[in-house]
């Protein structure tokens, strides 16, 4: 009956992996949706409403960081572990190793990361949700996927994206 | 990073492990793996990326969503109150309310947040009846010789026959002091296997205002004013005890809530 409601679970899970905090994920979630219920009139029926919420969600997290840059906070990075079904070690260990990665990636990388790794999008769909142009959701996402792997591997930054380009 | 037809750039490889590069560069990427291992090694890892972030999140996807995401103030169903003027009817914004909390307390008492089937149901319907009146009012309001079955002039045999055929006591609104006049009406087909009636009305400036009303499939809950807008045609459209009605035409979303208010108001008398 309401179109919004299966698209529930994959924004809370958006929401989750790029707060890494299941409280602010919720509050991230409340707040998109009661957007998307201000702005309904606006959506196009027949149009990709996925996408549309996604923008929303994107909107609003980045008011978040913007209003949240003027103070720290801490990630309790241990909460998630309750989240994942990891039962070794091990797997903790890597799980706690992307987290914290992924805490490292900058709002706009985490993002298009989150979007096409765990989301599935297309490139389009992304550069649609975060309105850049493609061109900036592959550098971006490129980017953000080697500073993980770096990050994952113990491997130091690079920071010269460019230096990477490889001459056959 | 631009790329050129000699290089690999790391877009590419993330495009190649992501099954997003675009066709052109495939045989150049493919052929680049084949002697540069550490390249391999890298694909994987950002493979392995989003394995780890699926099996991490994942889990999310399976929790049931708290309840008071969800406000019923806030529900889309009554999104309308925030639109409606001033002059909006408190007795429907009352029913908007009752509808609003009777959707909620189904949902609670259901205890899912997943959709029933007359949920499913009527997400699939409602945008239908937007659509089908929509189509029926292009169709037919731009018609000059035949634009009715039936005309204003034989009111009581249109309503009689309108009646009849779609099984229900049909009421005509009256728009007269809005300064639309009745054209006449007709009779539609309306998937699935029902019958639609199209009432049209048309003021001093020749526009014309269509009512489309169709029986809706059984269990349907009742839905405040929707409004949408199909190949310019702007339309207010809502479920009432399992009949669904749409007024359609090209005005300003303020003019045509005001005739569905007002039609809605005559329907419930």
């Amino acid at each position: 009956m309401n179109p919004v409601i299966e698209h529930l679970p994959r924004l809370r899970r958006y929401a989750t992996a790029l707060t890494r905090d299941t409280e602010r994920a919720e509050d991230l979630l409340q707040d998109t949706v009661e957007r998307a219920y201000r702005k309904w009139h606006l959506w196009q029926p027949n149009s990709n409403l996925r996408a549309w919420l996604f923008s929303i969600m994107h909107n609003v997290y980045m008011n978040q960081v913007a209003r949240e840059a003027k103070r720290p906070t801490l990630v309790p990075l241990d909460e998630m572990l309750e989240v994942s079904s990891a039962a070794n070690n091990e797997a903790q260990m890597a799980t706690r190793d992307l987290l914290a990665a992924l805490a490292q990636l900058s709002p706009e990388q985490r993002e298009v990361v989150l979007l096409v790794c765990l989301e599935d999008m297309k490139y389009e769909e992304v550069a649609y949700v975060l309105r850049i142009p493609i061109g900036t959701v592959r550098s971006r996402l490129a980017r953000g996927r080697e500073q993980l792997r770096r990050l994952m591997e113990g491997l130091p930054n690079k920071d010269n994206v460019a230096a990477f380009k490889v001459m056959k | 990073m631009s790329t050129n037809n000699n290089s690999v750039s790391m877009d590419d490889l993330v495009a190649f492990a992501d099954g997003q590069l675009e066709s052109a560069r495939e045989q150049i990427v493919a052929d680049y793996l084949n002697t540069h291992p550490e390249a391999v090694q890298q694909v994987s890892a950002y493979r392995q990326q989003s394995t780890e972030l699926h099996r991490l999140f994942d889990p999310i996807l399976s929790t049931p969503i708290p309840p008071h995401l969800l406000p019923p103030e806030r529900s889309p169903f009554s999104v309308a109150s925030q639109f409606f003027p001033p002059r909006w009817n408190w007795g429907i914004a009352a029913a908007v309310a009752w509808v609003a909390l009777g959707i909620t307390l189904g949902w609670v008492i259901k205890g899912q947040w997943g959709a029933p089937a007359e949920q499913v149901a009527l997400m699939q319907q409602t945008p239908i009846l937007l659509r089908q009146a929509s189509i029926a009012h292009a169709v037919y309001a731009p018609e000059v010789m035949h634009p009715v079955e039936v005309a204003a002039k034989d009111e009581a045999h249109l309503v009689k026959w309108l009646s009849k055929r779609l099984n229900t006591q049909l009421q005509i609104p009256s728009f007269t002091e809005q300064g639309f006049s009745l054209v006449g009406g007709r009779l539609l087909p309306a998937e699935p296997g029902n019958a639609a009636a199209q009432v049209m009305y048309e003021n001093k400036q020749g526009q014309r205002l269509t009512l489309y009303v169709r029986a809706m499939e059984k269990k349907e809950a009742d839905t405040s004013f929707r409004f949408g807008v199909n190949k310019g045609i702007s339309v207010f459209y809502w479920i009432d005890r399992d009949w669904g009605y749409a007024l359609s035409g090209k005005f300003e979303r303020a003019k045509l809530l005001e005739l569905a208010d007002l039609a809605y108001r005559q329907f419930n008398i």
